[in-house]
C-alpha cells in the first residue's frame, strides 16, 4: 500500500487486511469500513492479528481498497457538490478496466460486501452488454456455448418475452 | 494465507504478548489454508458436496453452543470467522445445477430449532412463576447472542438468497423458533405457558410502543408477575412463602442487570413475531411475505389484546382440522414443499417486479412485460398443483397478476 494516505486522520485506528496470495494491507478503519463484512467484524472485535480475506487476490484487493480510500475520504468531507462530482469522474475512471479485472471486482465487491463497489461494477458490465445479440455478449465474455439445439430452443421459448420487439 | 505474518496493535506499536497468540494459533491458520485450498480445488472441478460443507460449517459454529452453558462466551478469531463465512459463501456461489442457498437456508434452521429443544427448552423445563421467568430471560439473552454471531456468519446467505426470495431474515427465523419453542408441544416437556405467553405477549406490546427498551420490560415483567401471583396464587398453597421474596430479588437483579446493559450497549428488546396466515407450519414460517389482497383466515394466530390476562382468557393457537391434517404429512413431504414452496414465492417475486415496473410505466412495452406475467403465473399454477398433491398449502397468487 502506498505510504501516502490522503484523507487519513492522526491516530485512526489501523486495520489489517490479508489478501488470499499474502499480501498485507494496512487501511484505516473509516476505509475498511466500506465493507460491510469487515465492518462488522470491526464491531465484534475479530480484527485483532489481521483480517484473513482468502477470496480476493492482492491486485484485486489494492484495487478495492483504491476506491474504499477515495469513497471514505468523500464521505468525511464537507463540500457536497464538489464532492459528488469529483466522485463521478473518479468512478468512471476507476472502472474503465479490462474485463478479468472487472469480473474480479465484481466478485470481490460481491464477497466483501461493498454496495456501492458492486452496482457501479455490474452497471458498467450491463452498459457493455447494452443492445448486443447473444453472440456478441458470447464473444466479449468469451462464453463457450455449451447448450445443445435442443436445449437453446427450449430456452429460448421460455424467455420468448425478452426477444420480441 | 502468510505464515510471515506481522503482529502489531496501533500503528507501530509492537505487542510483546502476541507473540505467543501466533504460536497457539499457527495450526489452525494450517489447517485453513488446506481447507481452503481444498475448496477451491472443489470449485475448480467438480461441485462442492453440500454434506461435507454443511459439516464443516457446524463444526466452526460448534462453539455457539457454550453460549448457553458458559458464563463467558469468548468470541471467534479473525481466522475462524472468515473461514466460517468463506464456506457459506462458497456454497451460495458456486456453479452447478444444485440450489444451495435453500438447503442451507433450511439446515440452519433446523440446526437453530435443534439447539432449542436439545439445550434452551430443558433449562426451562419444570420452572415455575419467578424462577421461569428469570431463566427465560437469560435464555432469551443469550438467544439473541447466538442469533447475532449466526446472522454475521450466514450474512452472504441473507443478503443474497433471501433478500432476493423475500423470506425471513435468519434473524426473524431466530425469533420465530424462540417463540415456537415455547408456544408447542414439543417433546412432551412441561413448561409453565401460560406465563411465559404473558411475557410473550408485553414483549409484542413493546415491539409496537414506544416502550420498545429492556429495562422497561423488566419493570413491566414485575408488574405483571405481581398480578399473576393475586389471580393465580391467592387461591393456591404450592408457592410457598418464603421464595416469593427471593423471586421478586430476581426480577429486581434482572432489571438492574438490563439497565447497566442499556446504558453500555442501547440496546432494544425485540418483539416476537406473532401472526401467520394459514398453511404448513413450516412453509408458514419461511415464507413470510403475505400477498396484497391475500385474506387472513380462521388459522390465523392470535393472542389476547391486553396484558396479564388470565390463562383462560388467552386465545389460543386453534387447532383446526387443517392443521392436524398437516401434522399427518410426512417428513419427506415435508421437505419438498418446502422447496416448492421456496421456488413458488421466487416466482412470485419475479412476476411482481415486473408488475410493479408495468405500473410505473404505463402502458409503454407492457404487452411483453404482461407476456412474462403470464408465463410466470403458468409457473405458479404448476407449482402450486405439486405442492396440494403432496399435502401442503400453496400460497395464493394475487389477483392482480392474472389477467
Amino acid at each position: 500500500m502506498a505510504a501516502v494516505k490522503e484523507g487519513a486522520d492522526a491516530g485512526d485506528s489501523k486495520i489489517l487486511l490479508i489478501s488470499s496470495d499474502g499480501q498485507h494491507f494496512q487501511v484505516t478503519e473509516a476505509e475498511a469500513s466500506m465493507s460491510k463484512l469487515v465492518s462488522n467484524m470491526i464491531e465484534d472485535g475479530c480484527t485483532e492479528n489481521g483480517v484473513p480475506l482468502p477470496n480476493v487476490a492482492s491486485n484485486v484487493l489494492a484495487k478495492v481498497l483504491e476506491y474504499c480510500k477515495k469513497h471514505a475520504a468523500a464521505a468525511a468531507a464537507e463540500d457536497v457538490a464538489v464532492k459528488d462530482q469529483e466522485l463521478k469522474s473518479f468512478d468512471a475512471s476507476f472502472i474503465d478496466v479490462d474485463n478479468t479485472m472487472l469480473f474480479n471486482l465484481i466478485l470481490a465487491a460481491n464477497y466483501l460486501n461493498v454496495p456501492s463497489l458492486l452496482d457501479l461494477a455490474c452497471q458498467h458490465t450491463a452498459d457493455l452488454i447494452k443492445g448486443k445479440t447473444v453472440q456478441e455478449i458470447r464473444d466479449m465474455f468469451g462464453i463457450v456455448n455449451d447448450f445443445t439445439p435442443e436445449e437453446e430452443e427450449e430456452i429460448r421459448k421460455e424467455n420468448e418475452w425478452a426477444f420480441e420487439n | 494465507m502468510s505464515t510471515g505474518q506481522v503482529h502489531r496493535g496501533r500503528e507501530g506499536a509492537a505487542v510483546e504478548s502476541h507473540g505467543e497468540d501466533l504460536l497457539s494459533v499457527l495450526p489452525d491458520e494450517i489447517l485453513l489454508h488446506i481447507r481452503l485450498a481444498r475448496w477451491r480445488g472443489a470449485r475448480g472441478g467438480g461441485v462442492l458436496d453440500l454434506e461435507e460443507g454443511w459439516r464443516d460449517v457446524l463444526a466452526g459454529v460448534a462453539k455457539l453452543k457454550s453460549i448457553h452453558t458458559d458464563s463467558d462466551f469468548g468470541g471467534f478469531s479473525p481466522d475462524e470467522y472468515m473461514h466460517i463465512y468463506t464456506l457459506v459463501y462458497y456454497m451460495c456461489t458456486q456453479k452447478g445445477h444444485k440450489d444451495y442457498p435453500k438447503e442451507l437456508y433450511h439446515l440452519c434452521k433446523q440446526a437453530l430449532d435443534d439447539h432449542l429443544d436439545s439445550i434452551v427448552l430443558p433449562s426451562l423445563n419444570e420452572k415455575h412463576g419467578n424462577f421461569l421467568l428469570a431463566e427465560m430471560l437469560q435464555s432469551w439473552e443469550k438467544h439473541k447472542l447466538m442469533v447475532r454471531w449466526l446472522r454475521r456468519f450466514f450474512d452472504y446467505l441473507d443478503r443474497v438468497s433471501i433478500t432476493w426470495k423475500s423470506l425471513h431474515s435468519l434473524e426473524h427465523m431466530g425469533w420465530i423458533g424462540f417463540r415456537d419453542m415455547i408456544n408447542d408441544e414439543r417433546n412432551g416437556l412441561l413448561i409453565d405457558r401460560a406465563l411465559l405467553k404473558n411475557v410473550i405477549h408485553m414483549c409484542n406490546e413493546f415491539g409496537d410502543s414506544e416502550l420498545n427498551s429492556y429495562p422497561e420490560y423488566i419493570l413491566k415483567a414485575e408488574e405483571c408477575l405481581q398480578k399473576e401471583k393475586e389471580q393465580v396464587y391467592s387461591h393456591s398453597t404450592t408457592e410457598p412463602k418464603d421464595t416469593s421474596d427471593k423471586g421478586m430479588a430476581l426480577v429486581k437483579h434482572g432489571t438492574d442487570t438490563a439497565k447497566s446493559r442499556k446504558d453500555k450497549k442501547n440496546e432494544v428488546m425485540v418483539g416476537f413475531p406473532i401472526n401467520l396466515i394459514s398453511g404448513s407450519r413450516v412453509v408458514d414460517e419461511i415464507l413470510g411475505r403475505v400477498p396484497v389482497k391475500a385474506p387472513f383466515t380462521d388459522s390465523t394466530f392470535e393472542f389476547g389484546n391486553s396484558s396479564c390476562n388470565p390463562p383462560d382468557s388467552f386465545g389460543y393457537i386453534p387447532t383446526t382440522s387443517k392443521s392436524f391434517a398437516e401434522r399427518l404429512m410426512a417428513p419427506e413431504n415435508e421437505d419438498l414443499v418446502v422447496m416448492l414452496s421456496l421456488d413458488l414465492a421466487e416466482e412470485l417475486e419475479t412476476i411482481d417486479e415486473v408488475y410493479q415496473q408495468i405500473s410505473r410505466k404505463g402502458e409503454r412495452g407492457s404487452s411483453k412485460l404482461w407476456k412474462f406475467i403470464d408465463h410466470g403465473v403458468k409457473k405458479c399454477t404448476q407449482i402450486r398443483r405439486s405442492i396440494t398433491l403432496l399435502g401442503g398449502s400453496p400460497q395464493e397468487i394475487p389477483n392482480y397478476l392474472i389477467r
